[in-house]
């Protein structure tokens, strides 16, 4: 990747440190950041073409996107906007460890269908993100506990979440049947999106069945967010690496061996 | 009695204890995974899974009746896992897969003999696709920088076999279907073809079925009583420390090291470009060229659409769910 494309990156970081500090300008400064990550993405879809979603250090760019723009959709009042910028800039900062070289995507991933699966996939984990905070918020916060935003994150957010991730695994199952013939492959990413799902269907299910307290929901809310963060993060981890992992750095990604 | 069991079957309270328990299975598998180990199929996975799955859908059915469902989107989106459940039982019983591997300019008939694998067993002339048969008129992969990162491969094909008038594409993620199958690439490699004489006499005059794509790959043949170790340089050439190597995956001068062993001594080891022969003992070894092959998946899947269906049904279920509209009461 080159300068033109890291002085954004850095100036994102720089402007979201910013965010953290001046709390007056905060919502600005992250308008401005989203901005700029959203540059970064343009430029590697441009010059790569295909969005970003090849490795981690693109994934970490669609992750901080997505933190930023639910952030500002969902959470008017700006209460969680302090922890989405912190963990915007982790997250970018985390992904500079991986290989940022733009790279044409491998034939197993051209399809639009990919790339809707993959919209879903970032949309799901914005607003658990989202939850997340919601659910901390429930279980350590009074002062904000009773705020519009985190009753959302209990309820309505949640069931957001489970729809966007239920829509990015239908359309990934359509595709996978396409590509590997099954509409399911047992694999370390099929078995921790089921115990991600499933924990978040607790949850869910926990309060509308049998109208569970906002802070057993929280509970289960913050256990799914754990089984989430490896689904999507700790994959590249995993030796006996699955086909959901695309870093050359890590693993030649070898669809065909003889 | 049939009452109170049907209550408790679909009740608020065993939906959040199987809910529960769901993800106990899978954490299992993934920790498996972690330590590589691969457990056996059944015991470790379709055993518990198949009792969860069970308890789930008893729990689901009898919830529809016992249970008031105040979204009917709500209520759509559990019955569409009946149907999910039903076209898993239907692939269980008649799914069939299978994989073959065709060379460029080879022909494909659907014997069982053809296929590398399949998972018909006896069943083969039951389950398996008739009319299936195609013949590949050509393979096009392309790789980026050179490297083995592939950001193309299609294979053209002709059906049927016997006119040929239909043409296909197929590539990694989709194909035609033939024959009520599904075709896709599976796999794509580089093949040897050598001519052997002893004596004068022509004792074979094929392409060698080895492991030598990607190029490094080493793979062995025995041929009469000896045993012929061979590398595939596609695109040959010196590289600067005088070894072979390949500038490229594509097959633009191709070359094959060869070393001959016989009684575990080698009696030849060089290089052979295209077209070159060798000869040990009374042998004489001709390497005449290289062919792609691609390896075609054939799947044929009555339960498939159902599954589809289902997931269909779901996501519809799910956005009008966010619409939020309830039912009187």
């Amino acid at each position: 990747m080159n300068t033109l494309a890291y002085i954004p990156l850095a100036g994102a970081i720089l402007v979201m440190a910013a965010g953290l500090i001046v709390r007056r300008y905060r919502r600005y400064l992250t308008v401005a950041s989203l901005f700029l990550v959203g540059y970064v993405i343009g430029y590697r879809w441009i010059h790569s073409g295909h969005p970003p979603m090849l490795g981690t250090f693109e994934k970490t760019i669609m992750a901080a996107f997505t933190l930023l723009v639910t952030s500002l959709v969902v959470d008017r009042k700006g209460v969680f906007s302090v922890h989405i910028l912190g963990m915007a800039i982790f997250i970018l900062l985390y992904g500079l460890f991986f290989d940022t070289q733009i790279r044409p995507l491998v034939i197993s991933e051209q399809s639009l269908l990919v790339y809707f699966h993959v919209l879903f996939a970032w949309m799901g984990y914005g607003i658990y993100t989202l939850c997340f905070l919601g659910a901390l918020h429930v279980l350590w916060s009074k002062r904000y506990r009773d705020e519009e935003i985190v009753r959302w994150t209990l309820e309505r957010g949640l069931l957001y979440g489970v729809v966007a991730q239920s829509v990015s695994f239908f359309i990934g199952s359509y595709y996978s049947s396409r590509l590997h013939g099954s509409w399911w492959v047992w694999d370390a990413v099929e078995y921790l999106f089921l115990i991600s799902w499933l924990l978040y269907g607790v949850a869910l299910h926990g309060r509308v069945l049998l109208r569970w307290d906002d802070r057993k929901v929280a509970g289960w809310i913050i256990a799914a967010f754990v089984a989430t963060i490896v689904l999507y993060w700790g994959l590249v981890y995993i030796p006996w690496a699955t086909y959901h992992v695309f870093d050359m750095d890590i693993k030649m990604h070898m669809p065909f061996r003889w | 009695m049939v009452k109170n069991i049907i209550d408790y079957l679909g009740s608020k309270r065993l939906t959040l204890t199987i809910l529960k328990t769901g993800p106990i299975v899978p954490a299992i598998l993934t920790i498996l995974w972690i330590l590589d180990l691969r457990p056996p199929t059944f015991y470790m996975v379709w055993a518990p899974l198949m009792a969860w799955g069970i308890a789930f859908l008893v729990n689901l059915v009898a919830s529809l009746f016992v249970q008031h469902y105040v979204h009917r989107a709500n209520l759509l989106f559990h019955v569409s896992f009946v149907i999910v459940a039903t076209g898993i039982v239907v692939s269980l019983l008649y799914r069939f897969e299978g994989e073959a591997i065709v060379v460029e300019d080879g022909l494909f008939m659907g014997e069982e003999a053809e296929y590398v694998r399949h998972n018909a067993g006896r069943f083969f002339n039951t389950l398996a696709p008739r009319d299936v048969g195609f013949h590949v008129e050509r393979i096009e992969p392309v790789f980026w920088q050179n490297r083995l990162y592939f950001t193309g491969l299609k294979a053209t094909i002709r059906y049927p076999p016997a006119t040929g008038s239909t043409t296909a594409g197929i590539e990694l993620n989709g194909g035609p279907t033939i024959g009520g199958a599904r075709l896709r690439l599976t796999g794509y490699g580089i093949f040897p073809e050598v001519v052997l004489e002893e004596g004068g006499r022509v004792v074979l005059k094929d392409l060698l079925m080895v492991g030598v794509f990607p190029p490094g790959n080493e793979d062995h043949i025995m041929l009469k009583n000896y045993r012929m170790y061979m590398r595939l340089y596609p695109d040959y050439h010196m590289d600067e420390r005088g070894k072979p190597s390949t500038r490229s995956m594509y097959i633009r001068g191709p070359a094959l090291f060869v070393r001959v062993e016989w009684l575990y001594n080698t009696i030849y080891s060089g290089v052979l470009r295209q077209g070159e022969s060798v000869g040990f003992m009374d042998m004489k070894l001709t390497f005449t060229g290289a062919r792609r092959f691609v390896m075609v998946g054939i799947v044929k899947d009555p339960g498939e659409w159902l599954v589809f269906t289902g997931f269909l049904i779901a996501g519809a279920s799910l956005l009008l769910r966010l619409k939020g509209r309830s039912r009187k009461g």
